[in-house]
């Protein structure tokens, strides 16, 4: 029993539910609580690794607790192991610096914004936490509820559109989800994943099947796998850069988390390889890699462009878990923390030198690094990483990932990922060509001036540039997440110490 | 990492040897490029060290991981390198040599997977050939050469001496550490490339792109030594990469100098070379006569070791004395047009503006030369082969033989002297590969192209993605058909 995980939960959506009334009284008490209770979550998190740091580099690293004090399988149990850690340690950083970057960035309509932010921000920990299949669809459909209006949040045509279309997609797919958890809940009479864990091998082949087929169309669709990417591009590009980056960088990997954490742990990865599933996941995945690769070369939009090479990096992601091999989960892993170090350098980055275009079209992005030369540095250095170059994160990660395929002999998929990589040093360079072009002075009514609405400029470049060195710092000393990536590998391979620290206590 | 990089050092002789050659190289065409107004001087040191720390980590490592980041290092700092000449021909090298660099890292990986996890012998002959394509774009292995001449005869003098006298070795280097018995492709390949590019050499109207194929021609003869797998060819090719180096370092810098004399990088256009700069003159001789390998100097040690101990029987002897041939064919063809190519009338003409050449350019052009020859002084500390038996009356004899057929062959053919040729470029091989694809269809041929090569790929790229774009369902009804779709195709075939 650990009172700890309850109040990742509930101190952003608590925060959530302050704000509007906080906002009554004055907008810089509000500032202040948004400020306050990032910096707590955080804390939260660091108490947790710091209270724990024997059990965590020993990778027995255990918390749980019972809501209500109902014994599971019959309550809601919130559990951390060495996997939830690993996520939880990744969304708390990478929100705490997001929202940072939110304050300077965003200054209309502030008060709804945070709402929102820290409402996603619950969710996402009650998804990584809950040990219960049900109570993760009601965090699921919390956190597209929650991010739909962000998309919007530009309130025009584009976003509304894209809006739609996010709600839409993500609608349908919680609802094959909850299919899914229906169909559990009829076959088994149970929800604790623990407890589903250890009966699910003893269904009848047709019913694990269906269910797993629920399960993974509708994570398939959350993650926008290739033939379902169509509102990835659009939701990812339409708002503004720091959800952007939220989207991106964050909000997908707890898809990951919970494709690893059904499929692995709850269902048993033996279901998926005995049925030929495996194989058919990863075509599937590489398929959607190399034609996000494609759909990013063809495409002349900033935003547009950045949200298929995440299409891209999600379906090498998913590819690379299902080899289930110690080695190809620890590159998965290793690629979800270098993915979202990255995708949220490069849009924090992108955010800034937006400001200063008519437009987020290649054209208008002519001369656009003289604008802050440092920080369009730190935007190529991580556009290197992209590609893999060292000493960037995206060269271990990359390193790692071939590795996993030749390991399993599966030379396509080390092909694909290295032609995937040639064609985004095609689309990157692109970009970054365009932005140290000198700019000639036109015609004047071409150049008509662009008024930038920073709050605080200096936050938002600081952030931008800090994500940057985080690329290079953590990829030179990469070897020091070895141990908790391991650990969280480890946490997946063996479903079976899940499930006995859940119900054996 | 640090520790990493560092317990996976191999400090043997060789190795160190190899860096401080390298070092050696690098510092000066630094010292020359400061005849080269640069703006951002601090930049450009800061890439070569970056270049330094890259090479140095190639050579010295027995870690595979440790061996791509110094790769990447290498590309990324010569390419910035390049930066400060033309911003083409920059991407052109980048571009090339980041899809090589790909290569070799699956290639790598490819021989990690099959348990060699340290660098070293490599036994399998498959694994060999795939390390020696891997390496092939980087070091310019015959098929994957086509950048080299582009690239080397267009970047600035300093940028084109240190990626043709260092970069292209480090792939001979790796194979030197792995391909130790010896392999026959690499072997035939070597010799493609001695007479190949010792015959575009030959051809050249353009200084620095004869200095360019001559690089080639001389990377096939260390190719030719590691081919063979013979212990003396091996030295022979482990004192070829550190004398070509040197010595191909002089020629390049002091091409600089010559062009910016002559005004011109037409040898045809390099009149009274001897009047205008004796010094670099002698400079220029001497660095050509250690490639031809005339007796006394390094370059005879290294290609009489390959030239006696790679070959078996009587036909591979006489093939290796016509590659011998080749190479004192292009050089002497050019000390012919490039230096003493005398006008009566112009010595007297020329007395005000004699070049009198700086300090920079001084030191940086005769170092290599004295290395060179210190090298040849003590080439037994490397090769372990005593100085007497390099036979040194024998070679002065075959060498007078090798000048005497050369200047005849010249003599009746006029000493080469054909229509001067466009520097070579990506636009040019382009022209050569369409009329070809025209010439078979029986068209007309084309002169020059309405979009350049970089652009013309690019745009074949961006169509293609542009047209799988189009393919795709572009309403939102059509588009979640998909769902349905897929999921009646799961249940069809999966259940």
């Amino acid at each position: 029993m650990n009172n700890i995980l309850i109040y990742l939960v509930i101190v952003p959506l608590a925060t959530a539910f302050l704000i509007p009334f906080v906002d009554i009284f004055s907008n810089k008490a509000r500032k202040i609580l948004v400020g306050f209770s990032a910096l707590l979550e955080f804390s939260i998190g660091i108490y947790i690794i710091i209270s724990n740091y024997g059990e965590i580099t020993e990778h027995t690293f255990f918390l749980k607790y019972y809501l209500g004090n109902w014994i599971p399988p019959i309550g809601i149990t919130l559990s951390m192991d060495m996997l939830s850690l690993f996520f939880s340690t990744l969304i708390s950083v990478s929100l705490l610096f997001i929202i940072t970057y939110s304050i300077g960035f965003i200054g209309h309509h502030e008060g709804k914004y945070y709402v929102l932010l820290f409402l996603i921000w619950a969710a996402m920990h009650g998804i990584v936490l809950t040990g219960d299949i049900f109570n993760l669809d009601v965090f699921l459909e919390l956190m597209l509820i929650t991010s739909a209006p962000l998309v919007a949040f530009k309130r025009n045509r584009n976003g509304t559109e894209a809006a739609i279309k996010y709600m839409f997609f993500g609608a349908i797919g919680g609802l094959f989800i909850f299919i899914g958890v229906i169909l559990v809940y009829f076959n088994l009479g149970t929800l604790n994943f623990a407890d589903i864990a250890q009966s699910f091998s003893l269904l009848p082949l047709f019913s694990k099947k269906m269910i797993i087929i629920f399960f993974l169309i509708g994570i398939f669709i959350k993650l926008g796998i290739f033939p379902f990417h169509f509102w990835l591009s659009k939701a990812h590009s339409a708002c503004p850069s720091s959800i952007s980056a939220l989207l991106s960088g964050v909000i997908v990997k707890v898809y990951i988390y919970v494709f690893i954490r059904l499929f692995f742990n709850v269902f048993g990865f033996d279901i998926l390889r005995e049925t030929g599933l495996d194989i058919i996941i990863i075509v599937i995945a590489l398929t959607s890699s190399i034609l996000g690769h494609v759909l990013a070369l063809s495409e002349n939009d900033i935003k547009r462009m950045l949200a298929y090479s995440t299409v891209a990096n999600l379906g090498i992601i998913v590819a690379v878990l299902t080899l289930n091999t110690k080695l190809a989960i620890l590159a998965g892993l290793l690629h979800v923390m270098a993915h979202l170090l990255m995708k949220v350098s490069l849009f924090t980055a992108t955010g800034y030198l937006l400001q200063f275009t008519p437009s987020h079209k290649l054209q208008d992005l002519k001369g656009v690094a003289y604008k802050n030369i440092i920080l369009f540095a730190g935007f190529t250095l991580t556009a290197a990483g992209m590609i893999g170059l060292p000493p960037m994160i995206g060269f271990a990660s990359k390193w790692h990932i071939l590795q996993a395929f030749l390991d399993r002999s599966f030379h396509w998929g080390s092909i694909i990922v290295i032609l995937g990589t040639i064609i985004a040093f095609f689309y990157y360079i692109k970009y970054i060509i365009y932005g140290f072009k000198t700019i000639s002075i036109g015609p004047p009514e071409r150049f008509r001036l662009i008024l930038s609405v920073f709050y605080r400029e200096r936050v938002v470049t600081n952030i931008a540039i800090l994500f940057a060195i985080a690329v290079v710092v953590v990829g030179v000393f990469f070897k020091l997440s070895y141990g908790p990536i391991e650990g969280a590998a480890n946490a997946v391979m063996n479903p079976s110490i899940y499930i006995e620290s859940i119900l054996g206590g | 990492m640090l520790s990493l990089i560092l317990t996976s050092m191999n400090f043997s002789s060789l190795n160190i040897l190899m860096v401080s050659t390298g070092i050696i190289i690098t510092l000066v065409s630094i010292i020359s490029s400061r005849d080269y107004s640069y703006n951002n001087t601090y930049l450009f040191y800061l890439c070569n060290l970056i270049y330094i720390l890259g090479f140095t980590m190639i050579i010295l490592t027995e870690n595979w991981i440790i061996f791509i980041i110094g790769w990447e290092l290498v590309t990324v700092s010569t390419f910035l390198l390049l930066l400060w000449g033309s911003n083409k021909i920059a991407r052109v090298y980048l571009i090339i040599q980041f899809i090589g660099s790909n290569f070799l890292l699956y290639v790598v990986l490819m021989i990690m997977n099959a348990g060699y996890n340290t660098i070293g012998p490599i036994d399998n002959f498959k694994l060999q050939l795939l390390l020696i394509i891997g390496v092939g774009v980087k070091s310019a292995i015959i098929g994957f050469h086509f950048w080299l001449p582009i690239v080397h005869s267009r970047a600035p003098a300093p940028a084109s001496a240190i990626l043709s006298g260092w970069v292209v070795k480090l792939g001979f280097i790796v194979l030197l550490k792995t391909v130790t018995t010896g392999n026959i492709l690499l072997f035939y390949a070597g010799i493609a490339m001695v007479i190949y590019a010792g015959i575009q050499a030959l051809l050249a109207t353009d200084y620095k792109v004869l200095l360019a194929f001559s690089t080639i021609s001389q990377l096939g003869f260390i190719a030719i030594g590691i081919g063979s797998g013979n212990q003396y060819a091996y030295w022979g090719s482990v004192l070829h990469i550190i004398v070509h180096g040197l010595a191909k370092t002089s020629l390049f810098l002091s091409s600089g100098y010559w062009v910016k004399s002559m005004k011109s990088r037409s040898i045809y256009q390099f009149k009274n070379g001897w009047f205008k700069d004796k010094t670099n003159s002698i400079i220029t001789i001497l660095g050509l006569a250690v490639l031809a390998g005339f007796p006394i100097l390094a370059g005879y040690n290294s290609k009489h070791l390959i030239k006696y101990a790679a070959g078996d029987g009587w036909i591979l002897k006489y093939v290796f004395h016509g590659l011998s041939i080749i190479t004192y064919l292009y050089v002497l063809r050019f000390i012919k047009w490039g230096i003493f190519n005398l006008d009566k009338k112009g010595e007297k003409d020329l007395d005000e503006d004699r070049k009198v050449i700086g300090l920079n350019a001084l030191s940086a052009l005769i170092l290599p030369i004295i290395l060179v020859l210190l090298i040849t002084l003590r080439s037994n500390i490397i090769t372990g082969i005593d100085y007497t038996d390099y036979h040194l009356l024998h070679g002065f004899i075959i060498s007078l033989i090798y000048i005497l057929i050369s200047v005849t062959v010249l003599k009746l053919s006029n000493w080469i002297y054909i229509k001067e040729k466009p520097v070579p470029s990506m636009d040019l091989l382009l022209i050569r590969i369409k009329n070809g694809y025209r010439w078979l269809n029986g068209r007309p041929k084309i002169e020059r192209l309405e979009v350049d090569m970089e652009n013309q790929i690019y745009n074949i790229a961006i169509n293609f993605a542009k047209m799988v774009y189009n393919f795709l369902p572009k309403t939102i009804q059509s588009q979640l058909l998909f769902i349905p779709v897929v999921l009646l195709l799961l249940l069809l075939f999966y259940i």
